[in-house]
């Protein structure tokens, strides 16, 4: 419920629908790659630059 | 003649800036209005920097590696005084207070700028087909799609309208234009090349880069958008490793493409470079957490605009209410993926130099088609041909697009090469050792 309200109202009903579609079906991949991450995995939001820096 | 050999004949005074800069701008005039690779032109200021340059020439010497070579920007890197769109309505009259930090880069180094390159809209999106300035158009065949983000920048290169072109890289917007307008296209490892002054997408995979006739022209390029001395290429193919993935990266693959990749390892392996079987990371789920976290980055950014419907081309407002479907847990867990992937890359890179993979799958398609048919499936073609492109932002590693043959139709085909992270350097080495092969 809180998903479709984030579309925009002016967006015909049918193309909401095909939005919403490939959002939860990219999710839906996403979420199963997600499952076997280890609990410990930190976030990589910010890599430094690494010039000259051996890869981790 | 490429942007070094211009800049050795400027130096050699064999011709002028001015030469070279009229030149520049009558192939703007020839071609732009067909091809559309130009958002603004800037003529007289082009003519009146060239004419500056000649005098300090003559009066002090080259001012840098670059000193009267005509390049152009992309029009989302902020120019002072000149009109920074971003493709967008939003934009549309825009001027900057000053400039990028890459556009500085140039004009030390004494480059002339001739004017904006038109792109994708926001460049959030990879045929530059662009609502608002119109589609930029193939140079090999103008009913065909230049690629993008950075379409006008490749078609600009590829005609002659400039020696060389500033992108940006999202998730292919360097690599795809060069790729299907035949020059050289290199994204840089995440962070060396400074994003200062200019428009970001995706906070987390922008990255700056050259697109260029050849590779030493890419480094040369390259080093003045870091803003350090310039590094001579030693080229070198003997003893290279390539990785050569035996899973996913030739899965959906056009026939003829594959054909000229493989063609190009053979070529390099005759050169003496090893070709090495590898199986590359889940990249399906890497793509996945590549598209997730631009999607939220992308909407995050646009949020203020999103009341002005008017203002967006479909295809972009559509992807940016995608965005906005996005939770906040899977955006986190996306950038948790991306260390888990940062280290398969690096546990991979232990046993190869680079690792070669086509650019896109599939050479340009028709201006407006949305679907390519391949391999029995039809596919989305901004999908498609991110494919082999926004991992590789994901995981921040450089990467260089070279042009290694054409399909039946004379359409240009591009071969990826992908470094190690912060080993931009020995790409670029590789990668002119190996191109032209």
């Amino acid at each position: 419920m809180a998903q479709r309200m984030a579309i925009s109202d002016e967006i015909p009903a049918e193309e909401r629908a095909a939005i919403e579609a490939t959002v939860t079906s990219l999710l839906g991949s996403f979420r199963r790659a997600v499952a076997a991450m280890p609990l410990e995995t930190p976030p990589a939001i910010d890599f430094r630059p690494v010039d000259d820096e051996p890869a981790p | 003649m490429t942007a070094i050999e211009a800049a050795e004949a400027i130096r050699a005074r064999r011709v002028s800036a001015v030469e070279l800069t009229r030149a520049a701008l009558e192939t703007i005039e020839r071609h732009n209005p067909a091809l559309n690779a130009f958002i603004t032109v800037t003529a007289d200021r082009a003519l009146g920097q060239a004419e500056a340059l000649d005098r300090e020439l003559a009066s002090a010497g080259p001012r840098g590696p670059l000193h009267g070579v005509p390049i152009a920007h992309k029009d989302l890197i902020y120019t002072a005084g000149v009109r920074t769109t971003s493709g967008s309505k939003l934009f549309a009259d825009f001027v900057p207070a000053c400039n990028a930090a890459v556009v500085d880069g140039f004009e030390r180094a004494g480059a002339v700028m001739v004017g904006k390159t038109n792109l994708h809209e926001l460049a959030y999106g990879i045929t530059s087909e662009n609502p608002h300035f119109g589609a930029v158009r193939n140079p090999h065949d103008p009913s065909r799609s230049a690629g993008g983000s950075s379409g006008g920048a490749g078609v600009a290169v590829a005609t002659g309208m400039a020696l060389l072109a500033t992108g940006t890289d999202t998730g292919g917007s360097i690599r795809i234009p060069a790729a299907w307008c035949g020059v050289v296209g290199f994204k840089p490892t995440y962070g060396v090349v400074s994003r200062a002054g200019v428009q970001p997408l995706g906070f987390t995979l922008d990255h700056i880069g050259p697109l260029a006739q050849t590779v030493a022209d890419a480094a040369l390029a390259f080093d003045v958008m870091c803003g350090r001395e310039r590094r001579e290429l030693t080229p070198a193919a003997r003893g290279v490793r390539i990785g050569i993935p035996v899973n996913f990266c030739f899965d959906v693959i056009d026939a003829q493409v594959k054909d000229a990749l493989l063609g190009f390892a053979r070529r390099c392996a005759e050169a003496g470079a090893e070709l090495i079987e590898v199986r590359v990371p889940d990249w399906d789920a890497l793509n996945a957490t590549a598209r997730l976290i631009l999607l939220a980055e992308a909407s995050a950014l646009y949020q203020p605009y999103l009341n002005r419907r008017g203002d967006f081309g479909e295809d972009v407002y559509r992807l940016l209410q995608q965005g906005r479907l996005i939770p906040a847990i899977d955006y986190l867990n996306a950038q948790r993926m991306r260390t888990v992937f940062r280290a398969e890359f690096a546990c991979l890179f232990g046993t190869i130099d680079v690792l070669l993979t086509p650019t896109t799958p599939a050479t340009a398609p028709p201006i407006g088609q949305r679907n390519i048919e391949l391999a029995g499936a039809t596919h989305d073609t901004r999908i498609l041909a991110t494919r082999l492109m926004r991992g590789v932002n994901a995981v921040g590693l450089p990467a260089i697009s070279l042009p290694c043959g054409r399909d039946r139709d004379g359409l240009p085909i591009g071969a990826q090469l992908i470094g190690r992270a912060g080993r931009d350097a020995r790409l670029l080495d590789v990668a002119a050792a190996l191109e032209q092969r």
